[in-house]
């Protein structure tokens, strides 16, 4: 009875061995692709490395990822990372657009017809190209479409509370959490900086970030403590970033519009 | 009571799991799945409990019984295999970190405003079960993160070939020509895509009325550092062009584009340019990223009518069909 014991016990530990060392030898190369400024390093890792991969797989908290995917696009200036997040997250969002004079009887956000309409009137269209927008502007434009919006500035609050937050938000189908980031925390090339939060590891404990400014660097898993240092690091005014929650569950159907007071 | 729904979640096991479970293991783990597996499945005993469980997770709750029916096979070696896999199971309750309270999983999702027809039977949304679980087991996949990293709607109703373009050339690290609006960063886009070479190559004004022809893009692409190889659906047959496709899928360095007739999928539109990311060989079908993202989702698109569609030739006669692109030229 023991030497059977034994005996399958040591052909299953054989197996996981062998799997293992196989995996270990036979794996690929990992190679980066030239649109990569700098490296990744001890904060980030490239969402389509093994080890990113894997993350994405065994997430329990990516209930909007293929959402965003489907409507991820790159900024189309340099100061647009804002307005290409908010194109993104009021897409996954579905929330319904102005009619486009480009696309015929669609309807979809985008980067180029951003300030039409409500969005125009509520922040300064020059200022907001010229600079980008902040944490208040971009509660401002938000508030304009049929959403609950929740805007946090990190400071405020402790890392747990910020990463509950977030946590809970990326369990609901209905929600986004868009995030204002300074890189240099990230060891990334820019300052300030605009994207969406599409899932959470908690392993690892990493937030995947889909970056806007796709021509700098891909999507990454980008650790929890440097990502909540970087939303707390304030910007020149001193005032701190954050992070924005929305919500379209309650506005389903109707066209709802908030007073764009914050 | 709590023996009675044990013995009624047994019989429930053996009729459905058997089929599924076996099946299905070969797959990869999924999201769902772990959640199943770091429930304490020992205490479900509640029967309600178990259909309220089921719904929410679907076919997953199935891994669970296979261990409860596996337990009632006689034989020594199963035996062995059920106490192996508790201990793994029971190890995996205790030492793991879950947060039992953020598993709630909410089955009210509502519908993209932006399908503008329903999925049909030649083709379902890539973000229904079915499709993500299409998506995780596919093995013809060697692009399919690149092309997501760089998907992107196209800005005019004419621009499906450009936009098909841009997604292919950025996904194949190609090097852009420099930007008035990137500054020192490099990427091709829609607005500056006729800017250097490409636009000597194409007319320019003719695109932007009428779209690209498997011809224009032919010649489009062949202006960059790329080996190109069009095919004419008519000229080949349907193994040939599967053949075609599915080596270039497993090839990290090579990106198809399909040019194929909207119609014959029962989809509003006619000729349509999108990059295919992968493909399943147990439902037989493509994941075709459709670039006119304000009207379809990606989808899992047959590969029959996928292959009917390229066939159709255009008002002018010429044919439809695909190209590989190869971004590893010899010198």
């Amino acid at each position: 009875m023991y030497r059977c014991i034994i005996s399958s016990f040591s052909i299953f530990a054989l197996l996981i061995l062998s799997y293992t060392l196989y995996c270990h030898f036979y794996s690929l190369p990992e190679n980066h692709s030239p649109t990569i400024v700098t490296p990744p390093n001890e904060y980030w890792m490239e969402w389509d490395s093994q080890e990113g991969l894997k993350r994405q797989e065994t997430s329990q908290y990516k209930a909007n990822l293929f959402k965003l995917l489907r409507f991820y696009e790159s900024q189309i200036r340099g100061t647009y990372c804002g307005i290409a997040t908010a194109v993104v997250a009021l897409n996954s969002l579905s929330i319904e657009s102005l009619k486009s004079q480009y696309l015929e009887n669609s309807y979809l956000f985008t980067q180029e017809e951003f300030f039409e309409g409500k969005i125009g009137e509520t922040i300064d269209p020059a200022r907001t190209k010229k600079q980008g927008l902040t944490l208040n502007d971009m509660a401002k434009v938000m508030k304009t479409q049929p959403l609950m919006v929740n805007a946090y500035e990190a400071a405020y609050f402790t890392d747990e509370e910020i990463r509950y937050k977030i946590m809970t938000a990326l369990t609901n189908p209905n929600q986004t959490v868009i995030a204002l980031y300074h890189r240099k925390e990230l060891k990334q090339e820019g300052a300030g900086h605009w994207s969406p939060v599409a899932a959470y590891d908690r392993k690892s404990d990493s937030f995947l970030i889909l970056d806007v400014a796709r021509y700098k660097y891909p999507p990454a898993w980008v650790d929890g403590k440097a990502f909540i240092a970087a939303m707390k690091a304030p910007n020149d005014k001193g005032v701190s970033r954050g992070f924005l929650i929305l919500d379209n569950s309650s506005f389903k159907g109707t066209k709802a519009v908030l007073n764009a007071e914050w | 009571m709590s023996l009675l729904s044990f013995v009624v979640m047994v019989n429930v096991a053996c009729s459905v799991s058997l089929q599924v479970s076996i099946h299905r293991l070969t797959g990869t783990c999924s999201e769902t799945l772990q959640a199943t597996l770091t429930l304490p499945w020992f205490i479900v005993y509640n029967l309600t409990q178990l259909l309220q469980l089921s719904l929410a997770l679907r076919l997953e709750i199935c891994y669970t019984f296979y261990l409860v029916e596996i337990s009632y096979y006689r034989h020594r070696v199963y035996k062995l295999i059920t106490l192996a896999l508790s201990v793994l199971f029971l190890s995996n309750i205790v030492f793991s970190e879950h947060n039992f309270e953020h598993d709630q999983i909410k089955l009210d999702i509502s519908p993209a405003t932006t399908v503008v027809t329903p999925p049909n039977e030649h083709w379902i949304e890539w973000d229904s079960p079915e499709g993500l679980f299409r998506q995780e087991t596919s093995q013809f996949k060697a692009n399919l993160f690149k092309l997501l990293r760089f998907y992107e709607a196209q800005i005019r109703g004419t621009y499906c070939g450009v936009a098909t373009a841009v997604v292919a050339l950025n996904a194949l690290a190609i090097k852009a020509p420099a930007s008035q609006y990137l500054g020192k960063y490099r990427l091709f886009t829609q607005e500056e895509f006729f800017e250097g070479s490409i636009g000597e190559a194409v007319n320019k004004d003719v695109v932007k009325t009428k779209g690209l022809t498997l011809k224009d893009m032919t010649a489009l692409m062949e202006t960059q550092p790329l080996k190109v190889d069009p095919f004419e659906a008519v000229n080949l047959t349907d193994d040939e062009i599967r053949h075609h496709i599915i080596s270039a899928l497993q090839n990290p360095n090579q990106v198809v584009i399909v040019l194929y007739q909207r119609k014959e999928l029962k989809q509003e539109g006619s000729g349509h340019w999108s990059p295919i990311a992968a493909y399943d060989c147990h439902s037989d079908s493509f994941l075709v990223l459709d670039v006119a993202r304000y009207k379809y989702p990606p989808a899992w698109i047959n590969a029959d009518t996928l292959l009917a569609s390229m066939r159709i030739p255009d008002d002018e006669g010429l044919s439809r069909g695909f190209i590989i692109l190869d971004n590893k030229v010899e010198e």
